[in-house]
C-alpha cells in the first residue's frame, strides 16, 4: 500500500460526491444562508436600536423589526434543511462505499481473504467506513460555510471603514491558530488513544479472567495494578484535556478582543466623524457575532487526519487487482458427475514470496477414488486444493478438470463440481437452517433434515431451543467444533459436487469427535471422489491412494499397503503421528 | 429531566466537582455581563457625547481584564469537568471490580461475563460523559436563566418575564418530540448492529460463500440491508434534526422578540441606549446554556441506561455466606501434603427448582486418583465448582480432611484446591506473566520445571524469546491446546494439594490431547487428582471411577469392576471403543 498525499485522497472523497452534487450544493448554500441569518438577526436588531434613537437608517424602524424576527425565524429551517441534505448526500455515499467495499473483496477473496490477518482487514474497513461520514456530513458543508461566511461579514464590515475588515481579519486568523498548534498535539491524543485503549482492555482482561485470579488469589493485586493504570492514564489525558481548554479559552478571547479592538477603532472613526453612532452599534455587534463558525471549524479538524487515514485504507483496497481473472467469454456448461483431475507440472508461489510451494506438481485423480495427501505442515498440501478451486492461479503448468484447463470455464461452474470442507468452518450469524442452505438455497426442509440426518447433527439440532431456525451463536446454541464440522458436512452434502475436498477437516477436534466424524465422512460420501489433505495419518482411512507431499512435490504414491512396505517418508510421518497415551 | 438520585449518589467524590464545574461557570455568565455593561456604557457615553479619554481607559482595562479572568476560569471550568469525570471513571470501576470479587465465583458461572464487560466499560463510558458534561450543563442551564432574569428585570420587567417563560419551552418541546421518537427509535440501534453484523459476517465467511458460489446473491442482500438502513438512520435524523428546529425556533425567536420589544422601550423613552444594548447582547443567553444541553441529551439518556445495567450488579447479593477468616488449627503447619475430600449427602441447584446434583456421596482418597464420568449435563462440573466453593450446596456438605469447607477461608480453600476447567483464561502478557499468576515468587528455573510438567518446553524453547513471549489477548498467538498446557504449567506451580481437572482436553486437537493426559498422569503419580472427563480412555487407572447420571451417583468402582457390572459405564466403553478403533484398526491394520 503506497502512501498517498492528503490532497489527493481528498479530491478522491470530493469526487464521489459529484453525483450527488445538486444535493450537496443546496446543503452548503442553506447553510450558509442559515449561518449567516444567525449572524442577520443581531445586525438588524442593532438597527433596531440605532432606529428607535431617531437616527435615519436606510429601512424604516418597522421593517427592521420585520426583518429581525424573520432572520430569527428562518435560522431554525435553513439549519434543518442544510443538517438534511448533509447527511442525505453522506449515508447514501456511505452505503455505496459499502457495496463497492463488498464487491471488491469478492473479487479479490479469497486469495485476500484467506490469512489470518483477514479479521483485522474486516474490523478496520468497518470503522473506516464511519470515519469517512466525517467528512462528507461534518467537513464540506462547515469548510465552505466557515470561508464565505466571515468573508461576507468582512465585506459588509468594509462598507463602513476598510479598517474594520482589517481588524476582523487578524482576529479571525487568530482563531484558526489551533489549526495549526493541533499537529503538535496530534502525537499526544496518539498516546492518550493507544493508552485509553489499553487500559480498557486491561480491565476487560481482568473481567474475563476474574476466574482465574480469583483461583490463585491474586484479585487483589490486580485490582491495585487497575488504579496505578488508570492514574498514569489520567495524567496523560490531563495533558490533552488542557489544551483543549486552552484552545476554548483562546478562542473566546479572540471573540471579545475582536469585539473590543473593533469598538475602539470605531470609536476613533466617530470622533474623526467619518461614522455615526449607529456605526458603531452595528459594526460592534456584527463583529461579536460573527465569529461562530470559524469557531466550529477550529474544533473540527481533529478527526479529519484520521478520516484520511481511514479513506487511504478504503481506496488501496477498491484499488487493489484481483488475482484471479474470470476468462472472458466463459460460458457455463453441463456438470460431469464423474470428473478426473489432472495436476500437470504446476509451478506456484504465493505472491510476493520467493520460495515455492509447488513445484513439478504431477497429480492424477480418477473419477470416484479416495486420495489422501498427507505431508509435514508447510509441505503445500492446503495449496493443493486452494489451486484446483482457483483461489490462485497457477504460475506455471496446468490444472484440467475432465482434460478442460480451468481456467477455461466460469468459475462458478468450476466451483459447483466441488465442495471444500476445512479446519475452521465459517458459520454465518444466521439459523441453523440457512446455513445449512449454503450449500444449496433451493433445497426444500426435508433435503435440509435428511442431510443433517446424514452428517448425524440432526437429533442434536432438535435438541437445541428453535431447532433449525435456533440462530448460530445464540446463547444455548454454542457449538462445539465436532457439531460445527458436522454441520459443515450437512453443508456440503446438500451442494452435492461430485468432488470432496477435505482441508484438515478434522484436525482440531479431539479422539472420540475425529473418530465418529470420519466415520460419517467414510459412509456418506462413498460415492463421489475425495481428496483429503491432512498432517494427520488418522484421516486416511480408506484411501486408496495415499500421495506424500514434500516441499511442494510428490515424493511417495501408493496404498497403504504399499508404502508402509517401501520405508519412506510415509512411515517416518506416521511414526510421529501415532497418538494413543492414556492415563497411566 | 434526566437526573437520577441513585446515580447522583453513586458520584460522592465528583460533587465536589460538578459543583465546581457549575460555579466556574456561573463565574462565566458573571463577567459576560460586565463586559456587556462596559460597552454598553462605553456607548451611552458617545452617544449623549459627553466623554473623555479616562472612559476609553477605563473600558479598555476592565475588558482586558475579563478576558484574562475568563480564559482563566475556562481553563478551570475545564479542569474541573475532567475531573469529575475521571473521579466516576476510577471509583465506578472500583466498586464493579470490588463488587465482583464480593460476589465470587458463584456469580460468575451463573451470570454471561460478556454482559457484565458490557456493563462495566460501555457504562462507565456513558456516565463519564453524564457527569463530565451532562450534569454540570443541566444545573447551569437551570441557574443561568434566572440570574439573566433577575439582571434583566431591572432594565425591562416585561422583556425578562417573556425570555424567562419561554425558557421551558425547550425542555417540553424536546420531552414532546422525544416521545414521538421512541416510536422512531424503536429498534434502530438494534438495526444499526444488524447491519454491522451482517456485513462482518459477509465478509468473514466470504472463501464460505464463494465456495458455494453465493457470493452475488449475498451481495444483493447487503445492498437491501445498506439501503433500508440508511432510510431507517435518515428517519431518526429527521427526527432529532426536527427537536433541534424546534429549540432554535423558540431560542432565536425569543431572543428577537426580546431584541425587538427593547426596541420600542427605547424608541419610547422607558429604557436608556445602554439598556436596549444589553438586552441585545444578552437576550441569546438565557437559552445558549439549554441548547448546548440538548447536545449532551444523547449521553444523558445512555448514562441513565448504563447505570441501571451498573446498578443491577452492585446490588447482587452474594452467594455464599459463611466466610470464616481463621485457617483451622488440623489445616496449620501439616506436613503430609495430602487431601481428601468426601460429599455427604450433597444436593445443588443453580436456580432453586432444577436440580443439578441430588443426594451425591463420593469420596477422593488421599493420594488417589479419582475420576468423574458422565454425559455432558450430568452434573460433573457442578462438582468441580462445589469442591473449590463457588457455590455451596443446598443440601450436605462437603469436607475437606474431615473439615467442612465453610470453615476454611476462601483464599485458604484456594491455596489447598486447584481447578483447571477446559478452557483456562490466559492473559495478556508474556509466558512468564503468566505463569507467576499461580506462583508470584516463582523462579525461571521453577518456571520451566513447571512447563516440563506440562508437556510444554519444547514449544517454549523453540521460541526466540522463551518464557518472555508475547502470548497477546486472551493468549490468542497460542493454539487452544498451547493455552491448556500454559494453564497447567501455572497450575502446576501453584503447588496445590488437590488438583482437579475439568474436561481438560476437551477442546483441544488430538496431538495435544496426548501431551496434556501424559502431563496429568505424571502429576497424579505424587498428587491427588479428581479427573472430569467424557473420554473413558483416560481415566481407565484411576482409583475409583464414579459414573454420574442426571445428578446421581449410579456407580463406582474401579475400571475392571465397571466393566464387568454392565451398566452405564460399560455401555459407554463399549460405544466409545469402537470410536476409537475406528480411528486406528483401519490404518494400523
Amino acid at each position: 500500500m503506497h502512501k498517498q498525499p492528503a490532497v489527493k485522497i481528498m479530491l478522491r472523497l470530493l469526487h464521489m460526491v459529484t453525483p450527488l452534487a445538486p444535493t450537496m450544493l443546496a446543503c452548503i448554500f442553506l447553510g450558509i444562508l442559515g449561518n449567516l441569518s444567525a449572524v442577520l438577526i443581531m445586525v438588524f436588531g442593532s438597527m433596531v436600536v440605532a432606529s428607535a434613537l431617531g437616527i435615519q437608517l436606510a429601512l424604516p424602524f418597522k421593517a427592521l423589526v420585520g426583518l429581525t424576527l424573520a432572520a430569527a425565524l428562518v435560522r431554525g429551517p435553513l439549519g434543518y434543511f442544510e443538517q438534511l441534505m448533509g447527511h442525505d448526500v453522506a449515508f447514501r455515499l456511505l452505503s455505496l462505499m459499502r457495496e463497492k467495499i463488498f464487491g471488491a473483496l469478492r473479487r479479490l477473496a479469497p486469495a485476500k481473504l484467506i490469512d489470518k490477518r483477514s479479521g483485522d482487514i474486516v474490523t478496520t474497513i468497518m470503522g473506516d467506513v464511519e470515519y469517512v461520514e466525517v467528512f462528507f456530513a461534518h467537513t464540506i458543508a462547515p469548510v465552505s460555510i466557515g470561508i464565505v461566511v466571515p468573508l461576507t461579514v468582512l465585506i459588509f464590515a468594509g462598507t463602513f471603514w476598510y479598517g474594520f475588515s482589517l481588524i476582523l481579519l487578524v482576529f479571525y486568523l487568530c482563531t484558526l491558530i489551533p489549526l495549526y498548534i493541533a499537529r503538535h498535539v496530534r502525537a499526544t491524543g496518539r498516546n492518550y488513544h493507544a493508552g485509553f485503549s489499553a487500559i480498557n482492555t486491561h480491565f476487560l482482561d481482568s473481567l474475563q479472567g476474574l476466574r482465574e485470579l480469583i483461583m490463585f488469589g491474586r484479585a487483589e493485586d490486580r485490582q491495585k495494578e487497575i488504579r496505578r493504570k488508570g492514574q498514569e492514564l489520567t495524567d496523560a489525558s490531563r495533558k490533552l484535556r488542557r489544551y483543549e481548554g486552552f484552545v476554548m479559552a483562546l478562542s473566546e478571547s479572540c471573540i471579545l478582543g475582536g469585539t473590543a479592538a473593533v469598538l475602539f477603532s470605531a470609536l476613533y472613526r466617530l470622533h474623526l466623524g467619518d461614522i455615526g453612532i449607529d456605526g458603531v452599534i452595528i459594526v460592534t455587534v456584527t463583529a461579536a457575532s460573527s465569529f461562530g463558525p470559524l469557531v466550529a471549524l477550529s474544533a473540527l479538524t481533529n478527526d479529519l487526519m484520521h478520516t484520511f487515514a481511514a479513506s487511504e485504507r478504503i481506496f488501496s483496497l477498491l484499488d487493489e487487482k484481483p488475482l484471479v481473472i474470470e476468462h472472458p467469454g466463459a460460458h457455463s456448461r453441463v456438470r460431469h458427475n464423474t470428473p478426473d483431475i489432472n495436476y500437470n507440472n504446476v509451478l506456484f508461489s504465493y505472491p510476493g514470496k520467493d520460495e515455492s510451494v509447488c513445484r513439478d506438481l504431477d497429480i492424477a485423480i480418477k473419477p470416484n477414488t479416495k486420495t489422501a495427501i498427507v505431508g509435514p505442515s508447510g509441505s503445500g498440501k492446503s495449496t493443493v486444493l486452494r489451486l484446483l478451486l482457483r483461489f490462485w492461479d497457477v504460475d506455471h503448468g496446468e490444472i484440467f478438470l475432465n482434460g478442460e484447463n480451468i481456467k477455461e470455464p466460469p468459475l462458478s461452474y468450476l466451483r459447483s463440481n466441488m465442495t471444500m470442507v476445512s479446519q475452521d468452518t465459517y458459520l454465518f450469524n444466521d439459523t441453523i437452517e440457512a446455513n445449512i442452505k449454503t450449500g444449496n438455497p433451493a433445497a426444500t426442509t426435508e433435503e435440509v433434515e435428511t442431510a443433517s440426518r446424514r452428517a448425524n447433527i440432526h437429533d442434536f439440532i432438535m435438541t437445541l431451543p428453535n431447532g433449525y431456525q435456533t440462530r448460530v451463536g445464540e446463547s444455548g446454541c454454542r457449538l462445539s467444533a465436532g457439531e460445527r464440522q458436522r454441520i459443515a458436512i450437512a453443508r456440503a452434502l446438500i451442494h452435492d459436487a461430485p468432488v470432496i475436498l477435505l482441508d484438515e477437516a478434522t484436525s482440531n477436534l479431539d479422539t472420540l469427535n475425529e473418530g465418529s466424524i470420519l466415520k460419517t465422512i467414510a459412509h456418506e460420501f462413498k460415492d463421489k471422489t475425495i481428496i483429503t489433505v491432512s498432517h494427520r495419518p488418522s484421516t486416511i482411512v480408506g484411501a486408496d491412494t495415499i500421495m506424500v507431499l514434500d516441499e511442494g512435490t510428490i515424493v511417495e504414491q501408493g496404498t497403504y499397503g504399499e508404502l508402509m512396505n517401501r520405508n519412506g517418508t510415509f512411515r517416518q510421518l506416521l511414526k510421529h503421528g501415532r497418538a494413543d497415551a492414556s492415563l497411566q | 429531566m434526566i437526573v437520577n438520585k441513585k446515580l447522583f449518589s453513586l458520584a460522592q467524590e465528583s460533587r465536589s466537582w460538578i459543583t465546581r464545574t457549575v460555579v466556574y461557570k456561573i463565574l462565566k455568565l458573571f463577567a459576560n455581563i460586565v463586559q456587556v455593561v462596559c460597552i454598553a456604557r462605553l456607548i451611552e457615553k458617545l452617544y449623549t457625547g459627553v466623554w473623555g479619554p479616562q472612559d476609553v481607559i477605563l473600558t479598555a482595562a476592565v475588558i482586558a481584564c475579563i478576558i484574562i479572568f475568563k480564559f482563566i476560569l475556562t481553563l478551570l471550568t475545564n479542569e474541573a469537568s475532567f475531573n469529575s469525570a475521571t473521579h466516576v471513571r476510577r471509583h465506578l470501576r472500583d466498586m464493579i471490580y470490588a463488587k465482583l470479587l464480593e460476589l465470587e465465583m458463584g456469580y460468575l458461572e451463573k451470570t454471561q461475563t460478556a454482559h457484565i464487560v458490557t456493563a462495566a466499560v460501555d457504562g462507565v463510558e456513558a456516565l463519564q460523559i453524564y457527569f463530565g458534561r451532562y450534569l454540570p450543563q443541566m444545573f447551569y442551564s437551570l441557574i443561568a436563566p434566572l440570574i439573566l432574569f433577575i439582571c434583566f428585570s431591572t432594565i425591562h420587567l416585561g422583556v425578562a418575564l417573556i425570555l424567562l417563560l419561554a425558557v421551558p419551552l425547550i425542555p417540553a418541546s424536546i420531552i414532546a418530540v422525544m416521545k414521538w421518537a421512541k416510536r422512531v427509535m424503536g429498534g434502530y440501534w438494534d438495526n444499526y448492529e444488524a447491519l454491522g453484523g451482517f456485513f462482518l459476517d459477509s465478509l468473514q465467511g466470504l472463501t464460505t460463500l464463494k465456495i458455494f458460489v453465493r457470493d452475488e446473491d449475498r451481495e444483493e442482500t447487503l445492498k437491501e440491508k445498506s439501503w433500508a438502513f440508511r432510510n431507517a438512520t435518515m428517519r431518526l435524523l429527521r427526527m432529532q434534526l426536527t427537536s433541534i428546529v424546534i429549540m432554535d425556533v423558540i431560542a432565536y425567536g425569543c431572543a428577537a422578540i426580546g431584541i425587538v420589544l427593547a426596541g420600542f422601550a427605547l424608541a419610547k423613552g422607558t429604557i436608556s441606549l445602554s439598556q436596549a444594548i444589553i438586552i441585545l447582547f444578552l437576550a441569546a443567553d438565557f437559552f445558549l446554556p439549554l441548547r448546548t444541553l440538548g447536545s449532551y441529551y444523547h449521553a444523558g439518556v445512555n448514562g441513565i441506561a448504563a447505570s441501571e445495567k451498573i446498578f443491577a450488579l452492585l446490588e447482587q447479593k452474594p452467594d455464599l455466606t459463611c466466610f470464616p477468616r481463621e485457617v483451622p488449627a488440623a489445616l496449620q503447619n501439616r506436613q503430609d501434603r495430602h487431601v481428601s475430600i468426601t460429599f455427604e449427602n450433597v444436593g445443588f441447584s443453580y436456580d432453586g427448582t432444577r436440580p443439578i446434583l441430588q443426594n451425591v456421596n463420593l469420596t477422593v482418597e488421599a493420594g488417589h486418583t479419582v475420576a468423574l464420568v458422565g454425559e455432558s449435563g450430568s452434573g460433573k462440573s457442578t462438582v468441580a465448582g462445589l469442591i473449590a466453593r463457588f457455590f455451596d450446596p443446598d443440601q450436605g456438605s462437603i469436607m475437606l480432611n474431615g473439615i467442612d469447607i465453610k470453615e476454611i477461608p476462601l483464599e485458604h480453600l484456594r491455596k489447598l484446591v486447584s481447578i483447571v476447567p477446559h478452557s483456562s483464561y490466559i492473559f495478556a502478557g508474556t509466558i512468564a506473566d503468566n505463569l507467576r499468576l499461580g506462583n508470584t515468587g516463582a523462579t525461571e528455573a521453577h518456571m520451566l520445571e513447571a512447563c516440563r510438567a506440562a508437556g510444554f518446553d519444547d514449544f517454549v524453547q523453540s521460541l526466540p524469546h522463551g518464557l518472555d513471549t508475547d502470548v497477546g489477548e486472551q493468549g490468542n498467538k497460542l493454539s487452544g491446546g498451547q493455552r491448556q498446557r500454559l494453564a497447567i504449567a501455572r497450575a502446576l506451580l501453584h503447588d496445590a494439594d488437590l488438583y482437579i481437572f475439568d474436561e481438560a482436553t476437551s477442546n483441544v486437537d488430538i496431538e495435544n490431547e496426548n501431551k496434556i493426559w501424559g502431563a496429568i498422569a505424571e502429576l497424579a503419580k505424587h498428587k491427588t487428582t479428581l479427573i472430569i472427563s467424557h473420554r473413558l480412555a483416560t481415566v481407565e487407572n484411576a482409583d475409583t471411577i464414579y459414573v454420574l447420571k442426571d445428578g446421581n451417583v449410579v456407580e463406582s468402582g474401579r475400571h475392571a469392576e465397571l466393566t464387568q457390572s454392565n451398566g452405564t459405564y460399560a455401555k459407554l466403553v463399549k460405544q466409545q471403543a469402537e470410536l476409537e478403533r475406528y480411528q486406528k484398526e483401519t490404518v494400523y491394520a
